[in-house]
């Protein structure tokens, strides 16, 4: 009866935690395509292929889902 | 010109997007002002060119599917990316489409990825310096102002109708294919993906405070799966099972046209769009269409359709209703809507189309 319970516990626990790792590596993959995306724009901006304000509002924009990505649901 | 198209979106989905691009295509096929066309996939990587052909049908032996790899891409004068994808690297020219910005007007109706993706793909794309490629007016607008763009910066040009959806079809072949699916009339007809954008809940509250209003008429629901429906997919299926809701998941295009060509009215209360293609399918299978006076709807729409404020459920009841009650409306509504749907044929907006590439080319 023990062993039936602490496997079920154990069961659980493993379910649940491939649950979060599985939300944890989509946000870091999410976190990593904004990094990509901030770079683009700044590298643009910094060569003048892209105007410092369009540069600035896509940065603010990208940063508002950064934020989003950080606090975790779906923002 | 050596043009490159990214079709990735039209061999693995289904909505707008996908529509679009496939009629892109098969525009451009028809249109032979392009020397070759090379086609990638950017979405899986795909280059078998039955497998495109499994999806676009068969295409010309001047069309090229090619691998998204630097050779390829660098030897084009001029790349059209449809699908919110930017190749790795290639030209120094491209036409990005937007077809909407709804991921930052209205971002709780997206998932968080789907916002990730698409900003950072329309980043990219302007880091780059792609010529933007509005499809309606109301975009182009809603993209200057969040974007801080210029405005002569967006070109605006919107999707092609596929000559399918027309008024003039096989009665016969309509109602066989109406009956296999479940289909009785007289019905009012909605298509679109099921997401919070197309405001199924309130469509649904309103056809219910209805009621016997409506008549005999069934609502048919055409919604391919889309997110965070899960409650307006419940209520589907409960109002399916008692008989005033049809629900049916994504159809053939041949099949879709015959709906709208069969049914009294077509429903389309969505919160924002980016252009609206659904409803010009309506208007141009004879569909009187009642549909939101907000984003690019009323631009798309003329005088051709009902417009009402989508958050009112009443105004969307009110609508349906009259429409239904008034034969007068119903065939004034169907007649502007076949003369509103030809402004959006192939042969009115490739010559557009054209025009931007070759501003494009020579930017």
């Amino acid at each position: 009866m023990t062993t039936a319970l602490v496997v079920a516990g154990l069961s659980a626990t493993v379910a649940v935690g491939a649950v979060v790792l599985r939300g944890l590596m989509r946000r870091l993959k999410l976190l990593r395509r904004l990094d990509r995306a901030e770079s683009v724009v700044a590298d643009a901006m910094a060569d003048g292929r892209l105007a410092i304000a369009t540069g600035e509002a896509l940065l603010q924009h990208l940063d508002g889902l950064r934020r989003a990505c950080i606090r975790g649901g779906e923002g | 010109m050596r043009l490159g198209v990214d079709v990735g979106r039209a061999l693995h989905g289904h909505g707008g997007v996908a529509t679009y691009t496939r009629e892109l295509v098969h525009a451009l096929v028809q249109s032979r002002r392009v020397d070759e066309i090379v086609l990638f996939d950017l979405d899986r990587g795909r280059w078998k060119r039955a497998y495109f052909e499994s999806s676009l049908g068969h295409l010309p032996s001047n069309i090229f599917i090619e691998r998204a790899n630097r050779r390829e891409l660098e030897a084009l004068d001029l790349f059209h990316a449809p699908g919110y994808a930017m190749p790795p690297v290639g030209t120094p020219r491209y036409v990005f489409t937007l077809h909407d910005l709804t991921v930052l007007s209205h971002s709780f109706c997206h998932t968080l990825a789907n916002r990730v993706r698409t900003l950072a793909s329309i980043s990219d794309a302007l880091a780059r310096s792609a010529t933007i490629l509005a499809v309606s007016k109301a975009t182009k607008e809603e993209t200057v102002r969040l974007l801080a763009l210029p405005t002569a910066s967006v070109e605006v040009v919107p999707p092609m109708l596929n000559p399918i959806f027309k008024v003039a079809g096989d009665c016969e072949k309509d109602l066989a294919m109406a009956a296999r699916l479940g289909v009785r009339e007289p019905f009012v007809l909605a298509v679109a993906s099921l997401e919070p954008r197309k405001n199924f809940g309130r469509l649904l509250d309103a056809w219910t405070s209805l009621g016997a209003a409506t008549g005999a008429h069934q609502l048919v629901v055409v919604a391919a799966e889309g997110w965070r429906q899960g409650r307006v997919r419940r209520r589907l299926e409960r109002m399916t099972g008692d008989g005033s809701v049809v629900k049916i998941g994504h159809i053939p295009d041949e099949a879709l046209a015959g709906l709208y060509r069969r049914a009294n009215a077509f429903v389309f209360p969505s919160l924002a769009e980016g252009f609206g293609l659904p409803v010009v399918e309506a208007m141009a299978c004879g569909a009187p269409v009642v549909t939101s006076k907000v984003s690019s709807l009323p631009e798309v729409c003329g005088d051709a359709a009902m417009l009402v404020d989508p958050e009112d459920t009443d105004e969307i009841a009110a609508a349906i209703e009259h429409l239904l009650a008034d034969r007068r409306l119903h065939r004034r509504l169907r007649d502007r809507g076949l003369e509103r749907a030809r402004s959006y044929s192939r042969e009115a907006v490739i010559p557009r189309l054209f025009e931007v590439y070759r501003r494009a080319a020579q930017r």
